[in-house]
């Protein structure tokens, strides 16, 4: 993929463009604030944008305003948010409406080299990723709290994962369950929270996501 | 000379006005209150009026207090006002209290004393032309009428007037101080309360922010700094076993991999205690969400406010409220916990609460956390009560004073 970095942090810049060039990515000059973010993809149209959330010249979420800008051009560009710390709020902001081809990680999730890259593979093909943090407060904020009441503790795990946006083979790997194990766990979540039946792909992942009532309008 | 003129007018003006307003005002009052008294029997009644007459009484003194403060340009300092009655039976004894009180009484000394004071105004002024009048018509004896007496006799009484009119203006600019300010002793009272409150909020704001700083430290020392050395050490023993026992130097590569994610995550927390970073960029809401979902046990977040407070109030609720919740993962072993954040009049309140198993206490045994947020509560002025019977539940409600 042709990979657009932005991030004002030299020595994180760098090890970014080590590991993606490593990977096989093609990674474009990187930009060190939102105003370079936006121009830069305007003029390259990267195949992914890996964005930081804090960036001159406030240093509070300039990041965010810039991947949502980007989110509503069309067709909306994949981007890879990450964050010092995660918020459900941020999360809602980039999701309005649309999962597809999102992500939002700690930043501290790149030193888990594989699991980031896998990340970025998933977003650039249009999947979502969330950061299990931002499940976790998505689940305590959630207005349905008694419904989830009613699923089993490996259910609401299984939950939690899919709202990650993990398909059923990695939940599977997760819970050390067989895949047919997980599917029996998905249907029965479905049936119980009397959601239309997604088998997988970003379409669930918004499903779980607006059933939990993330919402960016709040 | 130009002051002195425009007190003489004003003086004037004001007595003048006080000889109508004065008469007015004390009937009204008077009327008023007899009548409460001697319906006291049809008890509703006699309540009910007596409270129109207190409130009335209230506004006829904030009214003549603006007037001596415009035509005199005096300050009034208005007496302390005690905090509005809750219940009903509060209410029907504050009737009485205020029947009864100083200030109340004061009022009425007020107006009978400007009803005096202008018609002995009135009184002089008629008593000054009638005597002028006579003179001209020489109902005085032949030899006062004559002109350069008639004069004379318009020229002194002319004085005596202003002078009278002097005086009694400082008497009543006087009595409308004593009688509708605040007295010296009360205004003396209200300030030392004032600055026990300041120092009493400032001690605590050195107290927290000491106890802040050894917490750091703390987590620095205790926390980050062993755990990278460790990194350090097991990365310099694969170094050594790098090419002997490739096996042994990828277990222990993997061993500092992990370690430095633990280091990264602590520092994370630890970043988060000394500055919440989502407070500032968007309020208590979103920070408080986010605390909840570290808590061990299973939180609900409610935050209710129009607007957001003031950054200071925000973050000493924060703060509150995440000791709050640390105290509640360690210590309660309840399965539930709730977190409601409102608004008061001129306050706003966080009400942390859980189903644990009670006995919670500030300052004794584990109670440090709760010192600490006592301190920094007391800082911004606010007050901490908590709830905490054997056996549960606990509620800790922080107030902090805030105009939104």
């Amino acid at each position: 993929m042709r990979i657009l970095i932005a991030e004002d942090h030299v020595l994180l810049r760098a090890g970014l463009e080590r590991l993606l060039g490593d990977a096989g990515h093609e990674v474009l000059p990187s930009v060190a604030d939102a105003e370079g973010l936006l121009r830069s993809c305007a003029e390259d149209r990267p195949d992914l944008a890996v964005v930081d959330v804090r960036m001159p010249p406030t240093f509070t979420d300039e990041g965010i305003r810039a991947a949502v800008l980007l989110r509503s051009t069309r067709p909306p560009l994949p981007v890879l948010v990450l964050s010092q710390y995660v918020e459900e709020r941020y999360a809602a902001e980039l999701i309005a409406g649309d999962s597809a081809g999102l992500g939002y990680l700690l930043k501290d999730r790149v030193a888990e080299v594989g699991d980031f890259l896998t990340a970025v593979e998933t977003v650039g093909s249009g999947g979502t990723v969330l950061d299990p943090e931002v499940v976790s407060q998505i689940m305590i904020r959630s207005r349905r709290s008694r419904d989830l009441d009613a699923l089993t503790p490996r259910e609401r795990e299984a939950l939690e994962l899919m709202a990650e946006g993990r398909s059923n083979g990695s939940i599977a790997e997760r819970m050390h369950v067989t895949a047919g194990a997980v599917e029996k766990l998905v249907s029965a979540i479905f049936s119980k929270l009397g959601l239309p039946a997604e088998d997988s792909g970003h379409r669930r992942v918004l499903a779980v996501l607006t059933y939990l009532g993330v919402d960016a309008r709040r | 000379m130009r002051s002195r003129l425009l007190f003489l007018w004003a003086a004037a003006a004001d007595l003048a006005l006080d000889a109508l307003l004065g008469v007015v005002w004390f009937t009204v009052m008077w009327t008023l209150l007899s009548t409460g008294i001697g319906l006291i029997p049809l008890f509703g009644l006699g309540i009910g009026l007596l409270w129109v007459t207190v409130v009335v009484a209230r506004g006829l003194r904030f009214v003549e207090r603006r007037r001596a403060e415009a035509l005199y340009g005096v300050v009034i300092v208005p007496p302390a006002v005690r905090p509005a009655p809750t219940t009903f039976g509060a209410w029907i004894g504050r009737v009485f209290v205020d029947v009864f009180s100083a200030d109340f009484w004061k009022g009425m000394l007020h107006h009978l004393a400007t009803l005096v004071l202008g018609t002995a105004f009135w009184a002089a002024i008629t008593f000054a032309v009638d005597l002028v009048g006579a003179a001209v018509l020489g109902r005085l004896g032949s030899v006062l009428s004559l002109p350069i007496l008639v004069v004379l006799v318009g020229a002194i009484a002319l004085a005596v007037l202003i002078a009278l009119t002097v005086g009694l203006g400082l008497l009543d600019r006087q009595l409308a101080v004593v009688l509708l300010g605040a007295s010296e002793r009360a205004r003396r009272a209200q300030l030392e309360q004032r600055v026990d409150r300041l120092q009493d909020a400032r001690q605590g704001a050195v107290d927290s922010a000491d106890q802040e700083r050894r917490r750091i430290e703390r987590d620095l020392h205790d926390g980050v700094q062993p755990r990278l050395v460790s990194v350090a050490m097991t990365l310099g023993m694969a170094r050594a076993r790098f090419d002997s026992d490739p096996e042994g130097a990828r277990a222990l590569l993997d061993e500092a991999h992990q370690e430095t994610k633990e280091s990264i995550t602590d520092l994370r927390h630890i970043a988060r205690g000394i500055h919440p970073a989502v407070l500032a960029d968007r309020g208590l809401d979103a920070a408080l969400s986010a605390v909840a979902s570290h808590c061990a046990v299973p939180t609900s977040v409610r935050v209710d406010l129009p607007e957001r407070p003031s950054p200071e109030v925000e973050a000493v609720l924060y703060f509150a409220v995440s000791e709050a919740l640390t105290n509640v993962s360690k210590h309660s072993r309840a399965t539930r916990c709730s977190v409601d954040v409102t608004r008061g009049p001129s306050s706003v309140r966080a009400v942390v609460s859980d189903d644990g198993v009670g006995g919670a206490e500030a300052g004794r045994g584990g109670g440090v956390g709760l010192t600490g947020l006592l301190d920094r509560v007391r800082a911004a002025g606010g007050a901490v009560t908590l709830d905490s019977p054997a056996g549960g539940p606990t509620v800790l409600t922080v107030e902090v004073p805030c105009a939104f």
